[in-house]
């Protein structure tokens, strides 16, 4: 056997174990046949990778009911193989699996729980980083328009177009369920780990529009001229020193620096 | 003071790769240990706290970039002893090394000071995919330099010596040309690594395929066996199933004498990776192996 033929080997029992198709190289054995024995890999892979999806997505598996998600695992895994060294990435790719499936359509709230809990998992092991205090806004005054922000590594934005968080909450607490639906319009929120708590809130449209500015590198100067779009000037010093008040107390920002 | 520590055991780990005074490459044993799981953290660390010397560390479930496991595991290491056993190394794969992987690895046993490094004699899949599975491997000439050679370039990026584990079975290849054991022994002095021995996967595989556990063991290499895994398994009709989410079965305490009388006391553990009991459970279970060293010494005196 060159080494060639180890890797040749190697890929055909990868195909018996992923396509469920025969694999000859088995030694027959005393007792149970090669076919049998493969099928222990076979029948693990499925099992083992359901299992991994459904731990990394308990709160979609439950909404969903145990059939429903382990043909959604299924059909997922036969398109996106993992390729992680471990299972806690399996599923990076589900929300937009589940957004690009025509079952979207008619259940559009299974995409949204499938980011909303991925996201949730993502800030409660993602990078650690001290949160600065109020006291690091101590600058002169002529320094504040050139203020730009570092946001905590753990601060997730996404914006959903359903009441997916709803439907976590209402699992989560083993609440009664509410009926899943599409919102009147899309609503921001903000998911972020303050010590090892994760936490999430609604954010109001101008909130999530500066937090995501000041994310992308922006100056002080810059969120407030953006908040005009909200808010007549007279009133925006007070808007954006409310924000980033509300921001350093809660733990999203993990830096400042001035030019 | 942990910086330092650290330091120190950095240049020691250097050293391990060269022959040490008395000859024999293994480490200090750590006595008996257990598996780390979730649902102990808590115990482990108030009501039970010191009452293993040291924990096996999932290596996979630590690499994230922060949070709470973290964080966990660096209050356990103020406690314990802990060693890293890893499941993705994949070491048997005809892919190329995961380099990123192994820079991840050599990170994480820097951070919580472990005192070994184990994974699996197996491949988990080719063409980046991972299978999750320990796959085995077809034991040739051909496979054996190719683990070895890999087994030593990891090695030489770790800085230290791994521990390679033996898997369960449940098939093998028409194309082997040699025993497991005979090709693990062998592997051990090629790549001058160390073994960890599942006395619970030997005994699955000698049923599956019909050999006697006591050949395989009486085959390996008494100065390479660093560590011993203790765990249950489960039968399916003809076959025994690597479930390790039960106790310890009879034969396997049996091959464990047998070990013990071998390899001498060697660091041991129980490895519950699924229905897993509360700690005090596998603590009496644990008390068991401890029995069993303790009357091999009395023999022996």
């Amino acid at each position: 056997m060159t080494s060639r033929d180890l890797a040749q080997l190697q890929k055909r029992l990868q195909q018996s174990i992923i396509g469920e198709t025969a694999f000859s190289d088995a030694a027959a054995g005393t007792r149970v046949n090669a076919a049998t024995r493969t099928d222990v890999y076979v029948n693990a892979y499925r099992l083992r990778l359901i299992d991994a999806l459904a731990a990394n997505f308990p709160r979609l598996q439950r909404f969903m009911g145990t059939a429903a998600f382990a043909a959604l695992a299924e059909n997922y895994l036969a398109q996106f193989p993992s390729t992680s060294v471990s299972v806690r990435w399996f599923g990076d790719r589900l929300a937009q699996f589940l957004r690009d499936d025509h079952t979207s359509a008619v259940a559009p709230w299974l995409a949204d729980l499938a980011d909303w809990e991925w996201e949730i998992a993502a800030a409660f092991d993602s990078p650690d980083a001290p949160p600065i205090a109020l006291v690091a806004l101590n600058v002169a005054p002529e320094e504040w328009p050139r203020l730009r922000f570092t946001l905590h590594p753990s601060v997730r934005l996404l914006r959903l177009q359903t009441n997916a968080v709803e439907l976590f909450s209402a699992i989560s607490d083993d609440a009664a369920m509410p009926e899943a639906c599409m919102l009147d319009r899309p609503q921001a929120y903000a998911i972020w780990r303050q010590e090892f708590e994760v936490r999430f809130r609604i954010q109001d449209d101008d909130e999530a529009h500066t937090l995501t500015l000041l994310g992308q590198d922006a100056t002080f100067d810059a969120m407030c001229g953006d908040l005009c779009d909200w808010h007549e000037a007279s009133e925006v010093p007070a808007r954006a020193a409310s924000l980033l008040r509300t921001w350093i107390t809660d733990g999203m920002i993990a830096g400042v620096t001035s030019d | 003071m942990r910086r330092g520590a650290s330091c120190q055991q950095a240049s020691r780990q250097k050293a391990l790769i060269a022959p040490t005074a008395n000859g024999s490459p293994l480490l200090s044993p750590l006595g008996f240990g257990l598996g780390l799981r979730t649902v102990h953290y808590e115990a482990l660390l108030g009501s039970h706290r010191g009452c293993v010397s040291w924990l096996e560390v999932l290596t996979e479930n630590y690499l994230v970039p922060g949070g709470r496991p973290l964080d966990f595991l660096r209050r356990l290491g103020e406690h314990y002893s802990l060693v890293l056993h890893g499941v993705s190394l994949s070491i048997g794969s005809t892919d190329p090394l995961n380099l990123e992987y192994l820079r991840q690895v050599r990170n994480l046993a820097a951070s919580c000071e472990a005192k070994w490094i184990s994974d699996h004699l197996c491949w988990t899949g080719v063409e980046g995919i991972n299978l999750h599975d320990l796959l085995p491997l077809p034991y040739t000439q051909e496979s054996l330099q190719h683990v070895a050679s890999r087994i030593r370039q990891c090695q030489d990026y770790l800085g230290r010596r791994l521990l390679i584990e033996n898997v369960s079975s449940y098939l093998s290849y028409a194309g082997s040309e040699m025993s497991e054991w005979e090709f693990l022994g062998e592997l051990a002095k090629r790549a001058d690594c160390l073994l960890l021995l599942d006395l619970n996967n030997i005994h699955v595989s000698a049923t599956n395929h019909g050999f006697d556990p006591n050949t395989y063991l009486d085959a390996l290499p008494v100065d390479r066996v660093q560590q011993i895994h203790l765990a249950g398994h489960t039968r399916h009709g003809e076959l025994l199933i690597d479930t390790h989410d039960a106790p310890v079965a009879e034969p396997v305490w049996q091959l464990y004498d047998a070990a013990l009388r071998r390899f001498g006391p060697v660091s041991t553990m129980i490895e519950r990776d699924d229905n897993i009991p509360p700690l005090e459970v596998l603590l009496e279970e644990l008390q068991r192996a401890r029995g069993a060293a303790l009357s091999l010494r009395a023999d022996a005196a």
